[in-house]
């Protein structure tokens, strides 16, 4: 009796500690708590990408060293949000990409809704995919082919983005959904932009937010 | 106060469904056995959601612009 009382606790131990608690990793896939920013290193035709095309380094932190040797992304394969033609055709393309990425890697995907700027995948083996190298490397390489660039840095761009957002709840609104009052402009940098309409309709079934985010696009 | 930038893990249940979200700038993942979502917000919110009713388990992570996680798993029962 006492053994098969340890047997189960034993079993309920490694259970609980497989599932419960936070896994992170940090620069260049260290192990971190991810509380603090990452000191981060690239090798030289990565560094020269990104100092160019501003992207923030935080951005590719968790991007395993040994990956930038598979990637090479001559200047000339970069798109960025101008040459995209906006902002959500700048997601767009990126998804686009990304699915066609993974494709070929042998996972097919697919930019669903059309752009949004979600990438989808079903399989059994959707778990072994997300952690894959190939998904990593395509991840890795889609920021450099489509760059994200940096957060606000000045009012107007600040603007831009609450003027999405304001889009955003009209449009939900519209559709009758419940929105979050939106802030003042003001209160909206001071808080570094945190308002998000779509939080009023984030536990709505699955089929209705897919809806949603194809006729109301998440900014 | 969720900072912009931040990635923000949480799990839903919605009737039979089960969703794994994420929130942050950047790109950001959330998977299940079955299912990934991966979603690409260069200035604002993102949420992944990976819909996946048979799942007993989720994983979110991903990059962002401020700060860095991945991994988290979670399980239900």
């Amino acid at each position: 009796m006492t053994r098969r009382l340890s047997l189960l606790c034993l079993l309920g131990a490694v259970t609980v500690t497989s599932c419960v608690g936070p896994t992170t990793s940090g620069p260049n896939g260290e192990m971190g708590n991810g509380t603090t920013q990452p000191v981060v290193s690239f090798p030289p035709h990565v560094a020269r990408l990104v100092e160019r095309l501003d992207i923030p380094p935080e951005q590719l932190a968790w991007v395993p060293p040994r990956l930038w040797d598979d990637i090479r992304v001559d200047p000339s394969e970069v798109q960025t949000e101008a040459e995209s033609g906006g902002y959500f055709e700048h997601r767009a393309a990126w998804a686009r990409w990304l699915a066609s990425c993974y494709t070929a890697a042998g996972y097919p995907a697919v930019a669903d809704p059309p752009g949004s700027g979600h990438v989808r995948y079903r399989g059994a083996n959707a778990a072994e995919f997300a952690t894959s190298p190939a998904k990593q490397r395509c991840d890795a390489e889609s920021l450099l082919r489509f760059p994200p660039g940096s957060l606000p840095s000045n009012r107007e761009e600040w603007r831009a983005v609450y003027r999405r957002k304001l889009d955003t709840a009209a449009c939900l609104e519209a559709e009758g959904h419940d929105v979050p009052e939106a802030p003042s402009l003001e209160a909206f940098i001071d808080s570094g932009g945190e308002w998000d309409p779509y939080l009023g309709v984030e536990d709505v079934p699955y089929e209705e937010w897919n809806r949603l985010l194809a006729t109301c696009p998440q900014p | 106060m969720e900072q912009m930038g931040r990635l923000h893990s949480t799990l839903v249940d919605v009737g039979r469904e089960v969703t794994a979200k994420t929130r942050g700038s950047g790109l950001v993942t959330a998977y299940t056995p079955n299912a990934v979502d991966s979603v690409f917000s260069p200035a604002a919110d993102a949420t992944a959601r990976a819909n996946d009713p048979t799942a007993q388990a989720a994983t979110v992570g991903g990059s962002t612009t401020l700060n860095w996680e991945y991994g988290k798993r979670y399980c239900w029962w």
